[in-house]
């Protein structure tokens, strides 16, 4: 019974969560002309059953260096699409300068979001822009701070009630190892740090019940 | 071209794993581990425990089934009903529909402690409650599911009915996940058309419990197939409505699920208590189990 409970609790974390999906896809350009395929997993911190951990969301995605500056990717974020929901993703990474020693480097990263449930075909479209800034620490390791924003362009939800936030703003910390051909990452959010947490089904960990820590880890193979 | 073909497999690995999850059938948190109901003597936890002086003797304790149709088949439901059977013809009866957890023998101190509504229950309170255990949920057969909800407390109704009840005399509560059946059945009555509505901390809808964890406006349907929808089915209703929230309900926001429910009532005779320092569990008991009774009492009294 426990067991089935602990589950239970699982799966509608996991659902409700979708949304807080990833890490920063692409916080610098890829060399022109490769491609980079990756897997991430993470997400929000929270308790089940007095047990801490970061929700196992997951996507898939795949970029490619298409100029020096420019690199344009794709995702599909794989818990959702268990659940019956087909999360796509598009976007990319603009660098908008390079780091010079301690002066970072400055990317735009605007990705759309797009969602609907093969049950009702319901659809929604996010925006989502994400800033980082990064330093490059050595053998092409870069340590990286920025925002992520969502954008909710409804202005009601359920039963006409206002939807208080339409920008859903997260502040992240990260640190990107380069193994050879690999990029391997790992992040940590501070979800919608403006959104208080308590009195919800879900047992987010966020500072003073407000916003949700999140914990990210990403493994990416360039070619 | 071998690297494509890896991703290709990978993709379809994926896809034939779509659709795999849905909500609905995780969302009941039914015990049907259970030999026997044991009522006083479960010892495992419930949400407050009661003063000796709210005990019923077993002479107003009756256990029984009833048949409940879903899909063609008809399942046996347990129920229990407090008060003198003899004086259904008489009495007001309370159709009390519990919440998601377990089964009956969690729910039975709420079940006494309305049972105790005018006095220690001694057969001429004039009130008797009656609590079912919904398909799947303690001895009850079947799996839980909305439209067993329905049938189940639609079949509760039938066998008040048959006993001698009439709509005049009937309260239909519904606590938590409850309120899905009390406020269906009132908004559209089946078996018996009940004569006041007394729902504690209700729920909006499914859609409601999604957006409030993700902060957008997210669509029910990415989550769950659930067409529970207590802010829509309480339009309906017009009969004289009591709601009771905790202001402190950790699972059911207040704000979010209760006040919205309250607010789209569609009838013009209601009363919202809204009990400071109540959760979503303990709101008989922080309230005070004598200002719950007299509350509720006094409403049922002057409509």
């Amino acid at each position: 019974m426990a067991k089935r409970k602990l589950n239970c609790l699982l799966l509608i974390v996991i659902s409700l969560s979708l949304v807080h999906c990833s890490t920063s896809r692409l916080t610098k350009p890829i060399p022109k002309g490769k491609f980079r395929a990756g897997l991430d997993i993470g997400g929000p911190i929270v308790t089940i059953s007095d047990t801490i951990f970061p929700l196992p969301l997951s996507s898939l995605s795949l970029a490619y260096g298409l100029q020096e500056k420019i690199s344009i990717s794709g995702a599909l974020h794989t818990t959702a699409l268990l659940f019956g929901v087909v999360q796509l993703e598009i976007g990319g990474v603009y660098e908008v300068f390079k780091p010079k020693k301690f002066i970072p480097g400055f990317s735009v990263s605007p990705y759309l979001h797009l969602m609907f449930d093969t049950w009702e075909t319901n659809v929604k479209l996010y925006p989502e822009v994400d800033l980082n800034f990064y330093w490059d620490i050595k053998n092409g390791d870069i340590v990286y701070i920025g925002l992520t924003n969502w954008i909710e362009f409804a202005t009601r939800k359920a039963h006409g009630q206002s939807q208080d936030q339409n920008l859903i703003w997260s502040p992240h910390v990260g640190y990107t190892f380069t193994p050879a051909m690999w990029q391997l990452s790992l992040e940590m959010k501070y979800l919608s740090p403006g959104v208080k947490n308590s009195n919800l089904i879900v047992n987010y960990h966020g500072i003073n019940e407000y916003g949700a820590l999140g914990l990210y880890l990403s493994a990416a193979r360039l070619f | 071209m071998k690297k494509v073909y890896i991703l290709i497999t990978c993709f379809a690995m994926i896809l034939i794993f779509t659709n795999c999850f849905r909500l609905d059938d995780f969302l009941y948190n039914e015990d049907n581990t259970i030999k026997s109901y044991k009522l006083d003597n479960y010892k495992g936890d419930v949400d407050f425990k009661l003063a000796a002086s709210y005990d019923i003797s077993s002479t107003y304790i009756s256990q029984f089934t009833l048949q409940s149709r879903f899909e063609g088949k008809t399942k046996k439901i347990y129920a229990v009903y407090i008060g003198d059977k003899t004086k259904i013809t008489t009495d007001t009866v309370i159709l009390y529909c519990h919440g998601n957890k377990d089964h009956m023998d969690f729910y039975w101190p709420r079940a006494k402690l309305l049972a105790n509504m005018n006095g220690p229950m001694d057969g001429t309170t004039g009130y008797g409650v009656l609590m079912i255990d919904y398909q799947g949920y303690g001895l009850s057969q079947g799996t839980p599911n909305e439209e067993a909800l329905y049938n189940d407390v639609n079949a509760a109704m039938k066998w008040l009915k048959s006993q001698g009840l009439t709509n005049n005399r009937l309260i239909m509560y519904g606590f938590s996940m409850g309120t899905a059946p009390a406020t269906e059945l009132t908004a559209n009555p089946k078996a018996m058309n009940p004569r006041i509505l007394i729902l504690e901390a209700p729920f909006a809808s499914a859609e409601v419990m999604v957006q409030d964890s993700s902060v957008l406006a997210l669509p029910g349907s990415f989550f769950t197939n659930l067409k529970i929808d207590n802010a829509k089915e309480i339009r309906k209703v017009t009969q004289p409505f009591l709601w009771l929230h905790g202001k402190k309900d950790d699972f059911l926001r207040i704000s979010t699920h209760g006040e919205v429910v309250y607010k789209n009532y569609g009838g013009n005779s209601s009363l919202a208590i809204r009990v400071a320092g109540a959760g979503h569990s303990n709101l008989p008991e922080v309230f005070g189990f004598q200002n719950y009774l007299t509350t509720i009492e006094n409403f049922i009294l002057s409509n």
